[in-house]
């Protein structure tokens, strides 16, 4: 069993076919994966970075969980969804930790973990970001709204206040 | 406690000349491997990463589903459009007064601009 720090992948190939091998259900089950595409021309980058958000769209996975995916690119300002990075070493240092061998204590956390991974892999990912895109645009009307009514009491306030001086 | 420990911490310099000796320069590293695990790092990381599967899993499992069927979004979106038409009312009600200070103020600008010059 391995620690969950980054999986490297170095994509040389913008076929289909070749990018198909490196694409798979369980892909980012128990550890974060970076596909790097610096190899490739940015014209082939772009064309990767789609092909890889179709698959997860395809596929009903999600690369946000378990674990997320990246791509590091040269297109680094994000043209989808997923995120893209520069650089390998700009990935979130979270998972960037020294592969070492594992402890018999930790082989323990890591077996309790393989059971939250599988939980988390077996709900519905794309179902959740609606729920969650949902929630937050909900969430940002009502701040708007709130914002909008603090506004008018602040105003009320002033316009009472007015009032009350020369009454 | 462990000699070889003690001596990797001590400097270079104070043991020229016994390095034939004392041969403590290590060069295996397989060892240091082991060694960088003692302090517990990769443990630590390992329960840091459990904490947040626990938290995407109850996520996922509990909150989203939750979220998803008893949605309160609409509900409170529709009752604050409601408070905020009733502050409108309430704002206009006092400006629309003869006495109000925006009459007040359109008036001083109407007759300021437009009253007959003597």
């Amino acid at each position: 069993m391995n620690l969950p720090i980054y999986q490297i992948i170095n994509v040389k190939s913008a076929q289909l076919e070749d990018l198909a091998a490196l694409l798979h259900e369980d892909l980012n089950l128990r550890r974060p994966v970076a596909y790097v595409l610096k190899t490739l021309n940015l014209d082939e980058q772009r064309e990767v970075i789609g092909i890889i958000e179709n698959w997860f769209e395809t596929h009903q996975a999600s690369w946000r969980y378990p674990y997320p995916v990246f791509i590091v690119s040269d297109y680094s300002d994000a043209i989808g969804h997923m995120p893209v990075f520069s650089e390998v070493a700009q990935l979130p240092r979270f998972y960037n930790q020294k592969d070492v061998k594992v402890t018999l204590k930790e082989t323990q956390v890591l077996e309790r973990n393989r059971l939250l991974q599988q939980e988390i892999k077996n709900a519905d990912g794309h179902l959740m970001a609606e729920v969650v895109r949902e929630y937050g645009m909900n969430h940002k009307k009502i701040w708007y709204l709130v914002k909008e009514a603090s506004f008018y009491e602040h105003l009320l306030k002033k316009l009472r206040a007015k009032a009350g001086a020369h009454g | 406690m462990d000699k070889k420990k003690v001596l990797r911490s001590s400097s270079s310099d104070d043991l020229k000349g016994f390095e034939e000796f004392l041969d403590h320069v290590d060069h295996d590293s397989s060892v240091d491997k082991i060694n960088k695990n003692i302090g517990g790092e990769s443990l630590t990381f390992l329960h840091h990463d459990n904490t947040r599967l626990k938290k995407v899993a109850a996520l996922v499992a509990q909150k989203l589903p939750v979220a998803r069927h008893h949605e309160q979004g609409p509900k409170i979106i529709e009752q604050q459009r409601h408070v905020n038409a009733q502050l409108k009312n309430d704002l206009f009600r006092i400006l629309d007064k003869k006495a109000s200070p925006l009459q007040k103020t359109l008036s001083g600008i109407w007759n300021g601009y437009f009253s007959e010059r003597k």
